[in-house]
């Protein structure tokens, strides 16, 4: 390497290193102000203490607002897991017309605009009589987190070698014992991360959902939104990092108990 | 598995009967897939092969239909019906909705927009615009550098960028918040080199950088993994050849990462330009986008058929959008391709 390219890969590990600070920088900086006891942020922190936490575990409308988050997201990582499973089954190992089309269908719920996609269900659904409640919740949530699980299930079942199940079936299996007992194991890296993926998704989606709750089924991210909105208060630093514990390390921990880097692995 | 075969004789006992559990359990998962009801109901799905392939596919598409295009086509109908009193709708044709959009003028927050949701399509675009060449520039050397590093943090770094895709939107945000607010860290930080300054919230520049923060990762990634791909003895060879690093760069490295550029490019515009949250929470009522709008028609006006022309028109403009992007990049190779 001449001393030039050393100059040269200097300045991109410095640049790199900047936007790190960019993209990195405001998230540490709200999980270090919500130690400080101090009412308004200051920088670098004075003292260290639990009072903002204490505040965020008396308050019931913050913990049921999460308990409403988990139960959501659980149901729409479950339900979009299932349908995400058999759509990516159907796609990869059956032909059939207009399948690059129909492929992009799925994707749709990515890009146009959750206040489009929950002002037109909401729309719709009221129609229909629908009340809101948490099955609205997990149907919409649902539409939202099937392109990952789609995405990733996808990917693992392109690498699948289909002679794994051809000895079990001529071993005597039938086919639904083929499925559960060597293709489900086999693809449930991909599904797994998927699955963890759409939770995550589920628990901090805010845009559609605030067409969608009711009083009863409010989420955290909208108690959050209603606080930054309303009153700022320092609670708001102790949520946001209980948020990003649950969002960030619970699932990170997952990945490395269920396997290696499956989420990495698998690209989002 | 593993546990089982390094168990030793001292807790061979339970290793046993947990064996035994587990040849229990499969029995009774055989005994259940094998018995009449279950294969019988399978038999009748999977009797015509065909039938059972759309079936798989079905699912997904089904639920897309009901829970997304069912939904989308009634607010294009209802985009010509009328808002009664008390927002009620009245189903009676009409096109007032749309001339509306076309030709209203609007005080909103002491600014007179003429062609209000035309001017704020017009906003919304050229955010996108700035937030889309912003995260080019941010985003392309970060790629560039884990594309071609060679260090053991590799793994590490990928994750670092990842990560913050994983974190609530709204606590991104806020978390911009606190930056750019006006007791916040920049102008505490700026105050320490002293710099006087009184904060930057609610200004175009702070609904900008917030967006393009959030996006960022939309755009490193599918440019990572171009330059991953990358055959390094390609570069090598550009140098020995003569070329200069810079040469080197632009002749071999940077038309090579082009479908990782354009597949970040179109992810990041499309999804700028349907931003809700960074205009509400880090914009002046000036900088309101199309979804702001939306919702404000929908959830405190209560004019659900002005709000449905609003949207038919955003998803006109999004579908137009996407098949210009097509003629260029399948939609398919942008999430499918990038994110693998």
């Amino acid at each position: 390497m001449s001393s030039r390219d050393e100059l040269g890969w200097a300045a991109v590990k410095g640049t790199t290193g900047l936007v790190y600070l960019f993209l990195l920088f405001p998230l540490l900086a709200v999980v270090i102000i919500s130690f400080q006891p101090s009412k308004y942020p200051t920088f670098p922190p004075e003292g260290l203490s639990l009072t903002w936490y204490e505040a965020f575990l008396d308050s019931d409308r913050m913990l049921s607002a999460l308990t409403n988050s988990f139960i959501v997201a659980l149901g729409a990582s479950v339900c979009a897991g299932v349908v995400g499973t058999i759509t990516a089954l159907g796609f990869v190992r059956r032909s059939f017309p207009g399948k690059n089309v129909l492929s992009s269908v799925l994707f749709l719920p990515m890009i146009i605009s959750p206040v489009v996609i929950g002002v037109a269900l909401t729309a719709f659904l009221t129609r229909m009589g629908m009340q809101k409640s948490y099955l609205l919740l997990i149907a919409g949530h649902t539409t939202l987190v099937l392109p990952y699980i789609f995405v990733t299930v996808r990917a693992q079942l392109y690498g699948f070698d289909r002679a794994v199940e051809e000895a079990a079936m001529t071993l005597g299996a039938n086919e639904l014992e083929t499925f559960f007992e060597v293709t489900l194991p086999l693809i449930a890296p991909g599904l797994a991360a998927g699955m963890l993926l759409a939770f995550v998704i589920s628990f901090g989606e805010f845009t559609a959902t605030q067409f969608w709750v009711q009083p009863a089924t409010t989420t955290a991210p909208i108690e959050i939104y209603t606080m930054v909105r309303t009153s700022i208060t320092p609670m708001i630093n102790a949520m946001a990092t209980v948020l990003m514990l649950i969002t960030v390390a619970v699932p990170l921990a997952l990945d490395v108990l269920l396997g290696k880097n499956l989420i990495l692995k698998s690209g989002l | 598995m593993s546990n089982e075969q390094e168990s030793t004789g001292g807790v061979r006992t339970s290793s046993a009967e947990g064996g035994e559990l587990r040849e229990r359990v499969f029995g009774l998962r055989t005994a259940v897939l094998r018995s009449d009801a279950v294969t019988g109901v399978f038999d009748r799905i999977t009797g015509r092969e065909r039938v059972f392939a759309s079936v798989q596919a079905g699912f997904g598409l089904g639920w897309m239909l009901v829970f997304l295009f069912a939904p989308l086509l009634y607010i294009v109908s209802l985009s010509f019906w009328q808002r009664g009193a008390g927002g009620v709708v009245v189903q009676e044709f009409t096109l007032a909705n749309y001339e509306y959009i076309l030709t209203e003028s609007v005080d909103l927050a002491s600014l007179t927009f003429k062609n209000l949701y035309l001017t704020i399509l017009f906003q919304s675009l050229k955010y996108g615009v700035f937030v889309t060449v912003g995260a080019l520039l941010l985003g392309y050397v970060p790629a560039y550098f884990l594309g071609r590093t060679v260090t053991k943090w590799k793994a590490a770094l990928l994750l670092l960028v990842v990560l913050p895709f994983w974190v609530p939107l709204i606590i991104r945000y806020y978390a911009w918040i606190l930056v750019l607010g006006n007791q916040g860290l920049l102008v505490s930080m700026l105050g320490w080199v002293g710099i006087e300054a009184s904060g930057f919230l609610y200004t175009e520049l702070a609904v900008v950088s917030g967006l393009t923060q959030a996006l960022l990762p939309f755009m490193i990634l599918p440019i990572y993994n171009s330059v991953n791909e990358i055959d390094s003895s390609l570069i090598e060879s550009a140098k020995t050849m003569g070329a200069t690093p810079l040469r080197s760069f632009y002749e071999v490295t940077l038309p090579l990462t082009l479908p990782g550029v354009s597949a970040g490019v179109i992810l990041v515009f499309i999804l700028s330009v349907g931003s809700y949250m960074a205009p509400a929470l880090l914009g002046a009522p000036s900088n309101t986008m199309v979804a702001n709008l939306i919702e404000s028609t929908f959830g405190q006006n209560l004019d659900w058929p002005l709000a449905s022309a609003m949207g038919v028109v955003y998803l006109f403009v999004l579908f137009g959008l996407i098949s210009v992007f097509n003629r260029f990049v399948g939609l398919d190779d942008v999430f499918g391709g990038g994110a693998e």
